[in-house]
């Protein structure tokens, strides 16, 4: 499947967009995450996954997802995280992570369910890293699995699931009509008409 | 992101990132703090010898990120896994061992930072995405679409500035975050669509399809000085880990 000209230059500017925000994010994080630990912090996770939702489910393109994530953490590395390089790798762990959401169901399935399982997923494999970059082997075995299942939820919700919210938002504004997303969703539209009329 | 005029400037940018990735690489294996503040204080000897780091530069830089790292520090101090107990108070529980492996990762955070900051900061973007072309085979349709979409960091930051000024002079007052979320993201995101849709015409109505076969005003090389820095580099953080470990 080639990627248009138009479809390549949309995905990295909404992922520049992401990697503002991601940016903007580090930067609440921090003094949170020294008050409640990683358990309480790790809430805060999802919106760091939220490039991948938003672009695969506008695009739908095999390693939309990874692109995304990995171009917006590139950004937020070259804009000045305090995470420093450790920022785009985890990027690429998030984007895998991601990515295998989709191709679970061969870029076939763009809905709810495989947006907020991208999120998860994109958490679970964020936890890895951490694992092995940050020394979150070191915390006691119950904050660890906490801190696990506290960035899967937040994967889901604040990755896929608001993923979903802005991105249908929108396409409410017509913007999106000469997308994939809108393409398939006409395609939809007529088969339901036709049925109807019939 | 610019570059300065140092000899780090000078190297190759994929090279550059790809030694720093490594030395990161191997920062992760480290467990031992002491090991890990040496392999720190040698990346922020090479910003300032090789660098062109200013001492006003590094403070600057560099200290936000310290009262970052002490945070990280304390986080896995007081959450860490240990057995000999020093202090707790509450859900704190500070411990001999989670000291050590606070110290470690609050260090290793450090070293990522500097490491990156060397590359950020001696690094042109535009060179940067050429190397990128031309050492890691990226496809220049990517790789020009990334140059067009980073142009657009600055227009965003101004954009939402302009949109919140105008919401002010029209009396509007954020009551909920997450209403005001919405309300400047999703134009925030429209116009990002309708500018990308259009700087896609415009290059393709210039002729632009994105094949391998085309020439290039800027080219980048691998000569010896970039092998010279990623050996020597990774040689002496090697000898530390050797000597200490």
């Amino acid at each position: 499947m080639k990627w248009k000209m138009k479809e390549v230059v949309l995905a990295v500017i909404l992922s520049v967009a992401c990697g503002v925000i991601y940016l903007g994010w580090s930067t609440l994080w921090i003094p949170i995450s020294a008050l409640v630990g990683p358990v309480g912090a790790g809430f805060m996770f999802g919106i760091w996954v939220i490039a991948s939702p938003i672009v695969a489910y506008i695009i739908r393109k095999p390693g939309a997802a990874f692109i995304a994530e990995v171009a917006a953490a590139a950004v937020e590395l070259l804009t000045g995280s305090h995470f420093g390089l450790s920022a785009l790798l985890v990027g690429v762990f998030q984007g895998i992570g991601s990515e295998i959401a989709f191709a679970l169901f061969r870029y076939k399935r763009y809905n709810l369910f495989t947006l907020m399982l991208s999120g998860a997923l994109a958490g679970v494999l964020g936890i890895v890293y951490n694992l092995v970059a940050n020394g979150f082997g070191y915390y006691t075995t119950g904050v660890f699995f906490a801190t696990l299942a506290i960035h899967i939820i937040s994967g889901a919700i604040l990755g896929g699931w608001l993923g979903k919210v802005v991105v249908d938002a929108l396409a409410k504004t017509g913007v999106l009509e000469q997308y994939e997303i809108m393409k398939q969703t006409r395609k939809k539209g007529e088969i339901n008409g036709n049925i109807s009329r019939m | 992101m610019k570059a300065n005029d140092s000899f780090l400037a000078s190297l190759n940018p994929s090279c550059k990132l790809f030694t720093h990735i490594f030395v990161m690489f191997l920062l992760m294996t480290i467990s031992n703090p002491k090991v890990t503040l040496f392999i720190w204080i040698l990346g922020v000897f090479v910003g300032i010898l090789l660098g062109g780091w200013r001492i006003s530069y590094l403070f600057k830089r560099l200290v936000p990120y310290l009262g970052f790292s002490i945070l990280v520090f304390w986080m896995m101090a007081a959450f860490g896994e240990g057995e000999t107990t020093i202090w707790k108070w509450a859900w704190f529980h500070v411990t001999e061992e989670s000291i050590t492996n606070g110290l470690t990762v609050a260090l290793r955070m450090l070293g990522f930072v500097t490491y990156g900051l060397l590359f950020t900061s001696t690094t042109d973007l535009t060179l940067f995405i050429m190397s990128l072309i031309h050492q890691c085979k990226l496809s220049p349709k990517w790789a020009y679409g990334l140059l067009a979409g980073f142009r657009f960091i600055p227009l965003f930051q101004s954009e939402l500035r302009q949109m919140k000024t105008a919401h002010k002079v029209r009396g509007y007052k954020q009551k909920n975050s997450w209403k005001a979320f919405m309300r400047y993201s999703i134009p925030l995101f429209s116009q990002g669509i309708r500018k990308a849709e259009r700087i896609a015409i415009a290059m393709e109505a210039r002729g632009f399809t994105g094949t391998k076969e085309r020439t290039y005003y800027q080219t980048t090389q691998v000569v010896t000085k970039d092998w010279a820095y990623a050996f020597l580099l990774l040689i002496v953080v090697i000898a530390l880990m050797m000597v200490e470990g």
